[in-house]
């Protein structure tokens, strides 16, 4: 056997070690979160969660919404918002330096009058050029903020210093929530067991393309038509549901996305905000108050829960998709080289030996071991190496896995939240998990491998992001 | 295996719908038929054949329960009596029974949910052996239940609870107080000194929310208690189970709390500060950090006498600091 041979051989050893780990960890996960969900819908089988929303002992909530080039949506994305079902709420709209007339609309809108207001820059940002509230009693909760354009994490640390409240929640300002997503995301933080704080916690974001929305709400769901969209349903369902519902119940969770999550605000401020200088500046958030929490001795967890409270739009198109999923992969590779300490620590527990080395290995690393593999059968390939009848066993088991997974999610989501009620919904959903390891999976880990080229290559923009916005309006967002 | 398992359940699922569907369609409409007249509270009353006790009622039957339970929630007087007298002429009481005695924590909860929302206060002595259950949902729904069936008297589980009693529960439970007579809360005082910090955090809320001023030095002394979150609860519920001696004990105990008993203690004397605490105030206001600049500035335009024409005085001193904390102050009080 020669040298090449030799490396060719070990080099597949470790892709099949990898891959059997890899496995191990999604049965796992699946476990996990099928005790996960059962647990959630059982103690809140007969919840009244209208009892928080009056409560004089309710926590108070501020709403953090930026937003950059939003106009033609902005008003109404804002209604929504307005009329959410929460007593001690605030919501502050953070104008992030648009080029537009977004400002403008809101000030006509609403009745909007610059104001008076001392900022107290806790943590720093770029400047704020004017804050706007109104006399309207039916606005009282509104806040407009005009600041200088500095990014989404620069215009969310704005809404930190802005906000009056104990509890942030930040979201995406072209989201629609569902009514009572308030009064269920602030419940966890009610719900500390064994002296545990809760710090953080997220929701599930489902996808709203093909959706009927009406006045801001979203009155009727449908599985998306087009097919990109329809295979991030199927990605959304799988990671929320499975993933993160497992790594919450675990308290091993990194990740809550920007575009729905909850946060004590006075850990946050403690923290030093969301981090400027990455992409990922949801994760890495989490990631750091987690740390301070360890490096600060106190018990503390990050929960998660599963009802569907949070609907976005998907990108439908592949450049769009692209440079979302490249954007995402630089921020991961961003938020893990900033905590690299944590890898492997046994002294941040969990966080360290399990969920940083699982999102080093099977989130950041798996594209590039991914394509490494593909390279390399096509060198055996060619060198006559492969043992054919070896190689699509293989396969087929790792594609029948995979199958697996995607139809245990389906099952997962029919059995509990079942939004997708017609049969021929989740007959496409069952269609779309068998495309998806030839045409949606292939597409992901080549959007990924150019975000390492552009992370490598220190490319730091967001990328534009072209929305068809809810209904007829066009909208854009990017930063 | 599992497209057989997701197949099974869509079915399963379908069969539930339609099962409930056609139960929701002839049942509404009998109900509201029979709560229309007066029942016929005799032995005359037949309940119909498709919710009888048996296996293959099963779904109407748990339908019909949370039926019945929405509607006693929103009606009240004749209406709420006869929703209860059905529930227990179709036999759906034996059903929350059964569930109330199951092994699993869920169904047990469920069970006692159903018992108190429906009324069956001779349950009250078997559910109260659960208000120290060790599995915290079961726990909660006892606390409710006795409470649904006692009104404050309930509270006595409050004397040997060892367990938590988290905030969302405390929440729920304090709800469910507010449209009754508290009458005089005897066992206060054992609460506010229980072992249990829950129970004193409880106990607090109480004082705070019923303004128990025969507690007050309670609530003082729970102020230098070592547990954060008993001390927070104490400087609020001071606001309003406090004397005019309130604000000063207060200023006494700055100095040596935590930043975030500090910031209660400023949050309160929004609401009782008197000339007396002016000097403190004005310290604050020139060597506090900005956040208590702030509420300083708030406390003295609000409570203090001088405090607004201090202010402005400061305001056009060189720098933009008391400028800007006179105008926010100024600007907030206009709206």
């Amino acid at each position: 056997m020669s040298i090449w041979e030799k490396i060719m051989l070990g080099l597949m050893a470790g892709i099949f070690l990898y891959s059997f780990v890899l496995i191990i960890f999604y049965i796992f996960i699946g476990i996990n979160s099928i005790a996960a969900v059962r647990k959630y819908l059982h103690k809140n089988n007969f919840t009244d969660y209208r009892l928080l929303a009056a409560s004089p002992y309710a926590p108070s909530v501020s709403i953090l919404a930026p937003a950059y080039n939003e106009g033609p949506n902005i008003v109404d994305n804002v209604r929504s918002l307005l009329s959410l079902y929460y007593n001690k709420l605030e919501l502050v709209v953070i104008n992030d330096g648009s080029k537009d007339d977004s400002l403008r609309r809101l000030i006509d809108a609403y009745g909007l009058k610059k104001v008076d207001f001392f900022v107290n820059s806790k943590i720093p940002t770029k400047a704020v050029r004017g804050v706007y509230k109104t006399k309207h009693p039916a606005y009282n909760k509104l806040v407009v903020v005009d600041k200088e354009n500095g990014g989404k994490a620069d215009a969310l640390n704005v809404g930190i210093n802005i906000s009056s409240n104990d509890y942030i929640i930040c979201i995406d300002a072209d989201c629609i929530l569902e009514q009572d997503a308030i009064l269920k995301m602030v419940k966890p933080f009610l719900e500390e067991m064994d002296g545990k704080k809760v710090i953080a916690s997220g929701g599930v974001i489902r996808i709203a393309n093909s959706c009927v929305v009406k006045d801001g709400r979203l009155t009727r769901v449908f599985l998306p038509e087009n097919y990109w969209a329809r295979m991030q349903a199927l990605e959304y369902i799988r990671a929320f549901l499975l993933g993160r519902m497992a790594w919450a119940q675990m308290n091993g969770l990194l990740l809550i996305s920007g575009a729905f999550g909850a946060f004590d605000k006075d850990i946050a401020i403690k923290c030093g905000g969301y981090n400027t200088h990455t992409v990922g500046e949801d994760m890495e958030l989490v990631a750091r108050m987690r740390r301070y929490m360890h490096e600060q001795g106190v018990p503390y967890r990050v929960t998660y829960i599963p009802d569907p409270l949070c609907w976005t739009e998907a990108p439908e198109t592949t450049r769009i998709l692209g440079r979302q999923r490249n954007r995402w992969m630089r921020g991961t590779i961003e938020t893990l080289t900033i905590h690299k300490k944590l890898f492997l620590n046994p002294r941040y527990d969990l966080l360290g030996v399990l969920s940083y080395p699982y999102w080093f290995f099977f989130e950041m690393l798996a594209p590039v071991i991914e394509f490494t593999g593909m390279i390399a059968f096509l060198v055996m390939a060619t060198l006559g190496m492969i043992h054919w009848q070896m190689f699509f066993a293989f396969l087929a088991f790792i594609v029948f896995f995979g199958y697996l997974n995607s139809i245990f999610a389906i099952y997962i989501e029919v059995s509990t939240y079942n939004q997708y009620r017609r049969r021929k919904e989740v007959g496409k959903l069952i269609l779309a998990a068998l495309s998806e390891p030839f045409v949606f999976h292939p597409f992901l880990v080549w959007s990924a491998i150019r975000g390492y080229y552009d992370y490598f290559m220190k490319k730091k923009a967001w990328g534009e992001m072209t929305r068809r916005g809810f209904g007829t309006a066009q909208g854009k967002v990017g930063q | 295996m599992t497209l057989i398992m997701t197949a099974i359940l869509l079915h399963k699922r379908r069969k539930k719908f339609r099962v409930e569907q056609e139960v929701q369609s002839v049942f509404d409409e009998w109900l509201s038929h029979l709560l229309m007249e007066d029942l016929p509270h005799d032995s005359s009353f037949e309940t119909p054949e498709w919710l009888t006790r048996s296996p293959k009622n099963r779904i109407a039957r748990q339908y019909a329960i949370g039926q019945l339970i929405s509607m006693h929630k929103n009606l009240i007087g004749l209406a709420g009596r006869n929703i209860k007298w059905l529930y227990e002429k179709m036999g759906l009481r034996e059903d929350s029974i059964a569930r109330f005695h199951s092994r699993l924590w869920h169904i047990k909860a469920r069970g006692i949910y159903e018992l108190y929302m429906m009324e069956q206060r001779d349950m009250r002595e078997a559910i109260s052996r659960y208000t120290n259950h060790h599995n915290a949902y079961v726990r909660m729904e006892a606390q409710t239940a006795v409470l649904a069936f006692a009104g404050f008297d309930g509270l006595v589980f409050l004397d040997t609870l060892t367990r938590p009693l988290n905030d969302w529960q405390q929440l729920k439970l304090l709800e469910q107080l507010t449209p009754l007579d508290p009458g005089n809360l005897d066992h206060l005082s054992t609460w506010l000194q229980s072992g249990n910090s829950d129970v004193v955090l409880f106990a607090l809320k109480l004082t705070d929310l019923y303004q128990q001023m025969q507690v007050r030095e309670e609530v003082i002394t729970l102020m230098k208690d070592h547990r954060e979150k008993l001390r927070e609860q104490a400087i609020k519920t001071l606001i309003r189970a406090g004397d005019e001696n309130s604000p000063s004990v207060l200023v006494q105990r700055y100095a040596m709390e935590t930043p975030a008993s500090r910031k209660a203690i400023l949050k309160s004397l929004e609401y009782m500060a008197t000339d007396s605490e002016l000097p403190f105030l004005l310290e604050l206001l020139d060597n506090g950090d900005p956040a208590d600049k702030l509420q300083a500035a708030r406390i003295l335009m609000k409570c203090c006498t001088k405090g607004p024409a201090l202010l402005q005085e400061r305001s056009v001193q060189p720098g933009d600091l008391y400028q800007q904390l006179f105008f926010h102050i100024k600007s907030e009080l206009a709206r």
